[in-house]
């Protein structure tokens, strides 16, 4: 009797990178909430401050993890990220302009454009690392 | 002696949808820098309402649809659905946040003193579970079942499992709509 062999289903384990990116997302968007949550009062920085440092360090994580990952399809991943990279820009300086028209300035301004950035670098790992992870490397 | 099948090229998105989307970012640019407030509340408006109808359709209506094909119709299906899905959401979720950023700012809603700011706060935070499932699930499987479907002998399980995930998603997020939408009907009627 021949046993036919088990389809391939994909990357089914569960990644660091993604959990580090949506985190990073995430920590983000409370970042922005907190200035949100105190319009029109003047908002404490330092838990916007404190979030959006979580956004950065968790997407360091998610590059470090990342770069740790092989064998790893890294062609399939930047042939995704940079054009993903490109519509976040678009989109980053498009909500820039708007932050900026509205009036945004000195520290919550800061905050709002690396909120951004950040995001801006997340998104690309996010999409690109979960296209390229399914991918079958030889050997 | 059959012929191997060859990866699709060209584009991954129809160009003339990229051109389509270029130009209403374009318009809503314009229409932000002009400060017009019509303008303004159309994109949040029409942009909101497609936003929520095509999630609930993908969820409840094209999911359960697509789950009862064949693999062959299934497969044609998601080869000219998923592009300009691709094209169509980010636009929409983008257009419409930015219009209601404007709108918050033009109404004064902003300057609501609290209980009624956390009616605010709350859009924000359904907005950010919407986002994350959005960035999260919905577009990678977009681009991941889009790429498959190019390659030369697609992977149908992958494909298959991606796609329920899509749903999936798609249905959860139109559900998160239903609360926006009670959150928004109950702003405008104050």
């Amino acid at each position: 009797m021949v046993n036919a062999p088990e389809p391939y289903v994909g990357d089914t384990t569960r990644s660091p990178v993604v959990a580090f990116a949506i985190g990073s997302i995430a920590c983000a968007l409370v970042s922005v909430g907190i200035l949100i949550f105190y319009v029109p009062h003047p908002a404490s920085l330092a838990w916007a401050s404190g979030f959006s440092g979580g956004s950065a360090a968790l997407l360091l994580a998610a590059m470090v993890s990342l770069l740790r990952r092989r064998p790893f399809a890294w062609r399939q991943f930047f042939i995704v990220a940079r054009w993903v990279f490109l519509l976040t820009m678009v989109y980053t300086g498009m909500l820039e302009y708007v932050i900026v028209y509205d009036g945004a300035r000195g520290k919550p301004l800061i905050i709002m454009t690396i909120v951004l950035l950040l995001t801006a670098i997340d998104i690309p790992i996010l999409w690109a690392f979960s296209v390229a992870r399914h991918e079958r490397i030889p050997g | 002696m059959a012929r191997a099948a060859k990866a699709e090229s060209g584009p991954l998105v129809p160009l003339w949808g990229l051109a389509i989307a270029g130009a209403v970012i374009v318009v809503l640019i314009v229409t932000i820098a002009r400060n017009w407030f019509w303008g303004i509340d159309f994109f949040h408006v029409v942009g909101g309402a497609l936003w929520f109808s095509i999630d609930m359709f993908m969820g409840f209506v094209i999911g359960p649809i697509l789950a009862r094909l064949d693999v062959p119709a299934r497969i044609a299906v998601t080869r000219r659905l998923m592009p300009k899905m691709l094209i169509i959401m980010p636009t929409v979720v983008i257009c419409t946040l930015t219009a209601a950023w404007q709108l918050t700012q033009q109404l004064g809603l902003f300057n609501l003193p609290y209980p009624q700011h956390w009616w605010l706060v709350a859009a924000f935070i359904v907005v950010g579970f919407m986002a994350i499932i959005a960035y999260g699930v919905l577009e990678p499987a977009n681009i991941l079942v889009l790429l498959e479907l190019r390659k030369p002998e697609p992977n149908g399980v992958l494909i298959g499992r991606t796609m329920r995930r899509f749903i999936y998603g798609a249905a959860v997020i139109g559900l998160l709509q239903v609360a926006v939408i009670i959150i928004m009907t109950r702003i405008a009627t104050w």
